[in-house]
């Protein structure tokens, strides 16, 4: 599958801006692969195109733009679970200081977030994020992992 | 996006999107939790170590440590007002050059690594303190060995820090916040606890710090302890005591690491921040060291020495399960805060040893990442044996710990005072804050609250050498090692290292085209034009005036191709993002984040000035571009081709503000497109006039001042579609002739 990937790759610009975009955040590579794969489901019909977000949090006391983890490393992981896809998927590694703030930010308005999240009958973290996203108008759909 | 834009499309990538860091802007209140985590762990231990040294004065010598750190908090914020990023290596570095810098940030790891140590044996006194006590209260016989359970926790807590260090998993920020409320609960009931148990049992203010009423601990004076003159000169007794107290306001060095995340207006908040530090250090530190000399019985405070405010807690007034329960939560809360602190010196030298590997002094081999988590684990693993070495070495001792910290926190402190001092000579230029009481002398400044405040430092940096032999010992030892190894690999790797460390990098995201999307802004945005790092006052400009929660700012760069090799060849990413363009962007970022508001970058490829301009414009959906003026060409002229390509934009053209910056700071207006006109003065007024009269005419109609507009217009378009025409061209030619003299050249 080409036009695959889009980290400061050309390659990424062959995709059409005006079809579905769906945003993934990657937590685990477990709830990623799961949110992947009922992507693929989705996008049987449709033009759908992916992003993948990886927020890294860097602590207070090391600059954002010079973190401890190394970007590469960082780049490679997301890279090659965006590989295990054959959707379009473009991948982000993005650096802040709070995992939310860093991942609300890089959505834009109204968009649509598909989280892996595991059964619960509490009301868990992920879903008070999901909560928390839909009430800043974007639209959440969510997968079991 | 289906449209293409013949100037920004031909060849791929033509379009690259540059981001750097989620930079996300904090309030004054964030960046005070995160200064105050790491400085309020201190009031766990520094109010009992002073007063173990200096006696019952002890709470005095605090809060005048207190008062200074309100002065060094001045320093930080001139230091921050010249260097977004100014740590003390940078500081030191720019005023005193890379040997200076290095001792300083070799003085600085010693702070860093001592930190971690002091805060899980505080920890763990805590712990084991409220253990035993529960002991007690069960009547149980068996008690914990205070120290070495301190010490076993302590590298507990290390060992848990380190290896979600080395994960990668770090503490989110929000947790600073989390626990600065509980701990603010905590201060809150101890303060009116405590101010209710005096008030029923009563207390006397501690001794004043006399000579006569310091009493020195056997292990206060070291060399000096043979001498005569801390009992006989004031001043040396003095700086004793305060050399024994500084403790209490380690931890300020983080003000210039949260600085560079402060938000508009950034430079006042930090002065807010400091603030809220210094009110609420002086409250919880200061006060807590009073309250338990006032509270705590003198025949046995000597037993809490290691968990004053556990001991605190045990004699407010109240029934005893009240004070133990209290007395638990204090644990949990130092717990919490001294844990925090233990991870916090394990980023903070994490980070600093990877700055100064990034600069050449450090080996690369440091920086090699961790195989599966990507992380510096060389790095951490140095700085985490190093502390646990120095728990064993001290036997969860906190009093050789305090000192030897002392060692570390008054000398990073000494060199920035040393560096700014310097600075106010070397660099004479504005700055947008200085220390206070500032005074020339046939045009030469001297700075008196400065000169006062690096003394103060560098004079108990002195009496510290002379008092605390174990820190001085540890302390010189610590840093001649770590001088030694930066200055040998910096001797090494000179020749390899690259002269543009010091430039951000960014991650470069190719694309087709520019959107207000794909640079993830809002329509509406400001677009600036940048082209020269050094003539960037348009940016600066547009960051002074733009209101970010309102507005976006792109800050954009074309790479101008020949015509003929425009749709050629593709450019690669090298070739448009090189190493200019890092130059221009870093640059860029350091206005913008001086003043604590976010951009967002691009770079595109080009032929044609204007016409890429305002397609740039128009595809990003801006409303206004800001331009530098050319020196070469004047405003009008270039506006003249802007309008001109306007018209060769395709349908629907959008209404945009050009806006020239002079470096002078003065602008230029232009629109492109219809736009609702700047109406001046005295045509208000007379529309005025005119409603008013119209609207006595014909009450009760409603009518509007825009209807009496829409009214005229459409007279004076009736008159130019009849007879009349002729009349009302010649009449608006004398008009026109009339005001010529009286147009505002910034209006058109």
């Amino acid at each position: 599958m080409r036009n695959k990937i889009g980290i400061g790759d050309s390659r990424a610009q062959s995709l059409n801006l005006a079809d579905l975009q769906v945003v993934i955040p990657h937590r685990s590579p477990e709830q990623t692969r799961s949110a992947l794969k009922y992507a693929a489901s989705l996008a049987a019909d449709l033009n759908v195109r992916l992003r993948l977000i990886d927020v890294h949090v860097v602590p207070y006391g090391i600059p954002l733009d010079a973190p401890t983890v190394s970007p590469k490393h960082l780049t490679r992981k997301i890279r090659q679970l965006a590989q295990e896809s054959d959707l379009p998927i473009s991948a982000e590694v993005i650096y802040a200081r709070d995992w939310e703030q860093g991942f609300r930010r890089a959505l834009a308005p109204g968009s649509l977030v598909l989280m892996a999240m595991k059964r619960s009958w509490w009301p868990t973290k992920d879903k008070r994020l999901a909560a928390r996203l839909r009430q800043q108008g974007h639209q959440v759909i969510w997968v079991e992992s | 996006m289906k449209r293409k834009d013949a100037s920004l499309t031909g060849g791929a990538p033509r379009v690259l999107i540059a981001s750097t860091a989620m930079l996300a802007f904090i309030t004054f209140w964030q960046a005070a939790a995160v200064v105050l985590n790491d400085m309020g762990s201190s009031a766990f231990y520094a109010g009992a170590i002073a007063e173990h040294f200096i006696g019952k004065t002890a709470p005095w010598f605090i809060l005048a440590i207190m008062v200074l750190s309100f002065a060094v908090r001045s320093l930080y914020i001139e230091s921050c007002s010249m260097f977004v990023r100014g740590g003390v290596y940078r500081v030191v570095k720019e005023a005193m050059g890379s040997v200076l810098a290095k001792f300083s940030v070799s003085a600085l790891m010693f702070d860093y690594i001592l930190t971690g140590p002091i805060s899980g044996v505080s920890a763990g006194l805590y712990l084991v303190g409220l253990i035993n006590e529960v002991l007690v209260y069960f009547h149980s016989t068996v008690q914990l060995p205070v120290n070495g359970t301190a010490a076993f926790f302590a590298i507990l807590v290390t060992i848990y820090f380190w290896w979600e260090n080395i994960k990668g998993i770090p503490e989110s920020s929000e947790k600073a916040l989390k626990i600065m409320y509980i701990t603010t609960v905590m201060v809150v009931l101890m303060l009116v606890w405590c101010v209710y148990t005096l008030a029923v049992r009563g207390g006397q203010i501690p001794p004043l710090p006399h000579l006569s009423n310091i009493t020195y601990g056997s292990d206060a004076l070291g060399w000096l302890k043979n001498t005569s003159l801390p009992y006989t000169i004031g001043l040396i007794g003095i700086l004793i005591g305060l050399g024994h107290s500084v403790l209490a306001m380690s931890g300020e060095e983080t003000m210039a690491q949260v600085y560079r995340e402060i938000e508009h207006p950034k430079l006042k908040n930090l002065e807010k921040a400091g603030f809220v530090i210094f009110a609420y250090s002086l409250i919880f530190t200061a006060g807590v060291t009073f309250f338990a000399v006032m509270i705590i019985p003198d025949s046995v405070r000597g037993m809490f020495q290691d968990n004053l405010i556990g001991g605190l807690a045990m004699y407010l007034v109240g029934p005893l399960w009240a004070r133990i329960a209290f007395r638990g939560f204090v644990a949990i809360v130092g717990t919490l805060m001294l844990a925090g602190a233990v991870n916090t010196s394990i980023v903070g030298s994490n980070g600093v040893l990877n700055r100064v590997s990034e600069d050449g002094i450090l080996p690369q081999w440091f920086r090699h990442p961790q195989k599966k988590y990507g992380t510096t684990h060389r790095i951490l693993n140095l700085v985490v044996i190093l502390q646990i070495l120095t728990i064993v070495l001290s036997r969860g001792d906190i009093f050789i710990l305090g000192e030897a910290y002392a060692f570390g926190v008054m000398w990073s402190f000494a060199t920035k005072g040393l560096a700014v001092l310097v600075l106010r000579y070397t660099h004479k230029g504005e700055r947008d804050f200085r220390v206070p009481f500032n005074f020339k002398i046939a045009g030469i400044e001297i700075p008196v609250g400065l000169g006062l405040i690096t003394l103060t430092l560098v004079a108990l940096c002195m009496i510290n050498l002379l008092t605390k032999q174990v820190a001085t010992i540890s302390g010189v030892a610590f840093t001649l090692i770590f001088f030694a190894i930066f200055s040998i690999t910096e001797r090494k790797t000179r020749k390899v290292a690259t002269e543009h460390h010091e430039l951000d990098q960014f991650n470069l995201e190719g694309s087709e085209d520019l959107t207000p999307e794909r640079l993830g802004v809002r329509s509406g945005n400001v677009l600036v034009m940048v082209r020269n790092y050094n003539t960037l006052h348009n940016l600066a400009a547009v960051l002074d005036r733009v209101d970010p929660h309102k507005k976006d700012v792109v800050v954009l760069h074309m790479r101008f191709l020949q015509r003929t090799g425009g749709g050629e060849y593709q450019l690669t990413h090298d070739q448009l993002f090189s190493l200019n363009e890092q130059k221009l962007f870093t640059r860029a970022l350091e206005i913008a984040e001086k003043r604590g508001k976010t951009i967002h970058l691009a770079v595109a490829a080009a032929t044609d000035k204007w016409e890429a301009i305002l397609r740039a414009a128009q595809s990003m959906q801006s409303s206004a571009v800001a331009l530098g003026a050319s020196p070469n060409t004047s405003v009008v002229e270039d506006a003249r081709l802007a309008g001109l390509a306007w018209e060769r934009l395709p349908d629907p053209k959008p209404q945009l503000a050009l806006q020239f910056y002079y470096p002078t700071g003065q602008d230029q207006i232009f629109y492109l497109g219809p736009h609702a006109p700047h109406l001046t003065p005295k045509e208000i007024d007379l529309l005025h006039g005119i409603w008013l009269e119209f609207s006595n005419e014909v009450a009760p109609e409603e009518i509007h001042h825009h209807d009496v507009v829409h009214f005229a217009l459409e007279e004076l378009q009736h008159e130019l579609t009849n007879s009349k025409r002729e009349e009302v061209v010649a009449r608006l030619r004398r008009h026109l002739q009339h005001i010529k003299d009286r147009r505002t050249p910034a209006l058109r």
